[in-house]
């Protein structure tokens, strides 16, 4: 496998991005399930 | 622009068919695999509609009994939605946008692995549920309880099918993200971005937006059933109307998920061939923004005859009537592009003018649609179905096949046929258009949806939209032998294969060398 990105600071961004990502999956299907309890 | 440089070294692919295709995690490959099952999920979804269409050639019960009827729209739908178009529009992603921005690969090149191969268990447990006692799901796609809550044994394998396909477009749209937010090449600013990279940056948003609500809503539907719930049990002090407000939050997001980045390849498609710029760039990104923005405010449109406050009609009435600012930007836009351009008309082209035209038409009856007195007459009836096959059909359906036929030669190093591309476009636009035309006026006289039988009034034009269904499916076949034929052979495509073409995916040879871009090229 190649891997895409090599230097640590494109790491960190898309780590960061991912992060961000899930967290805004969690935030809303959390929020749309509960706040129906 | 134009690229300095491009590696086109490191050329071994891996050997065997496991190995090449399961484990990959070449966004190429991925890409080829999305479009592989894309295709075949269109022809099994595709199945599904010539069995309603042959069913309602004529009034009476013919051919399956009422509750297999039902099983058939409900999957056609839930096919051809999360099996066929979203898949076909990941797997263009997966093969475009790191070419068009000048990326190696993928950011997540393993999770994009995981994306794709979760597709097939998703769908291998949604249809075995035809297989089961009692039937598939037949309550439609958009599953409202209490309807819902009557499937049989298939019930919990549905909603595990369904989530499966969320995660999947989840993890695909964080890799669409993390890809071109972080991995484009130096001088590839955000505005110097193709529109097809745009478009598809804006549709992940939407998917991590709105997918959760959906999981959200059928994990209530799934406790509703069997822990003990009553979120939308009016018995226990829920309301069934909620399920409708928080389904359609996902749904309206969800057709603009399956239009943007069509959009994105009309706008690729047109100024190659009127060999001009695309007019108006930064309208387009911003009417696809705008698009995209609206699609949170309007969702209670599909649901006007519910029951809702005069305040929330006209609410929802007047967002809605907003989109067709944005949109006539982009057909605007498109139509400036053409103007005085010198025009040829490839097969790539032929479909890009089509989907100009006849996705107008979808939009003018989403615009009747939108009118709320208007649509307790409309509600349920033939012509919403055609409203929003214009839409889907003749506009995302056509985009990917003009899509593939644009790229082809880039991803073969072939020349498709050109004679045989230009019949194809032609015995489909034809065809579609008897196939979903008469459905207009078949809504209009009062013909309801979702019924195996019918009043006789509306046999003949149910007759006329039978036979361009089988001739519009019959025709497919010839797309399939010109792709197949592509791939096995034909005249060697140039590196830049369209003489209008612009942007770095023309920049490497054709077909598209394994690895591309592992020095990042400099865009000027």
């Amino acid at each position: 496998m190649i891997e895409p990105h090599t230097d640590q600071r494109t790491r960190r961004r898309i780590r960061l991005t991912v992060a961000l990502c899930v967290l805004a999956v969690v935030g809303i299907y959390v929020t749309f399930f509960l706040e129906q309890m | 622009m134009t690229a300095t440089t491009h590696d086109t070294h490191h050329e071994e692919k891996p050997q065997g068919l496991i190995r090449r295709w399961v484990f990959t995690t070449n966004h190429k490959d991925i890409g080829t695999l999305y479009l592989c099952w894309a295709l075949l999920m269109f022809f099994v979804g595709g199945t599904m509609a010539m069995v309603i269409r042959a069913e309602l050639f004529e009034p009476g019960i013919q051919l399956v009994d009422p509750y297999f009827f039902n099983q058939m729209t409900t999957m056609h739908a839930l096919v051809m939605i999360f099996g066929a178009v979203m898949p076909a529009f990941v797997g263009l992603a997966n093969w475009m946008v790191p070419l068009m921005v000048g990326a190696p690969d993928m950011a997540l090149p393993r999770m994009n692995n995981w994306s794709f191969w979760l597709l097939p268990f998703a769908f291998a447990i949604l249809l075995s549920t035809l297989l089961m006692p009692g039937g598939g799901p037949a309550g439609g796609w958009t599953m409202y309880p209490p309807l819902m809550l009557e499937t049989g044994q298939a019930f919990p394998f549905v909603i595990f099918a369904i989530h499966i396909m969320g995660i999947s477009s989840i993890m695909g749209a964080i890799n669409v993200i993390a890809t071109i937010l972080n991995m484009r090449a130096p001088g590839m600013t955000l505005m110097k971005m193709p529109l097809f990279v745009w478009t598809w940056l804006i549709t992940a948003y939407l998917l991590i937006a709105v997918m959760p609500v959906l999981a959200g809503a059928v994990t209530m539907l799934l406790t509703d059933q069997y822990f003990g719930t009553s979120f939308f049990n009016a018995a226990g002090g829920g309301d069934p109307v909620l399920f409708q407000h928080v389904f359609w939050f996902f749904g309206h997001p969800e057709v603009y998920i399956m239009i943007l980045p069509a959009f994105g390849i009309i706008s690729q498609i047109v100024p190659t061939f009127a060999r001009k710029p695309l007019f108006g760039y930064s309208s387009m990104v911003y009417a696809t923004a705008s698009i995209a923005f609206l699609s949170f405010i309007v969702w209670a449109h599909h649901m006007f005859t519910v029951g809702m406050p005069l305040a929330g009609e006209l609410f929802f009435m007047y967002s809605t009537m907003l989109i067709a600012i944005p949109t006539g930007v982009k057909v605007f836009n498109w139509i400036a592009t053409m103007w005085r351009g010198a025009m040829t008309f490839e097969t790539p082209m032929l479909f890009a003018i089509g989907f100009i035209i006849l996705f107008t038409i979808g939009g003018f009856s989403g615009l009747m649609l939108a009118i709320a007195p208007a649509d307790f007459q409309y509600q349920d009836t033939y012509f919403v179905v055609a409203h929003f096959h214009y839409v889907l059909v003749t506009g995302a359906v056509f985009s990917i096949i003009g899509a593939v036929y644009y790229w082809l030669p880039k991803w073969t190093g072939h020349m498709y046929n050109e004679r045989l591309g230009k019949t194809h476009f032609w015995l489909s636009t034809i065809f579609v258009n008897v196939l979903f035309f008469p459905q207009h006026f078949l809504g209009l006289a009062g013909m309801p949806r979702r019924i195996p039988d019918y009043a006789v009034q509306f046999a003949d034009w149910n007759m006329v939209s039978s036979i361009g269904g089988f001739c519009f499916g019959l025709s497919q076949l010839l797309f399939l032998y010109i792709v197949i034929k592509t791939i096995r052979g034909g005249q060697k495509a140039t590196d830049r294969v369209w003489e209008g073409a612009h942007g770095l995916e023309w920049e490497v040879p054709s077909p598209a060398p394994y690895h591309t871009f592992e020095t990042p090229p400099v865009v000027k």
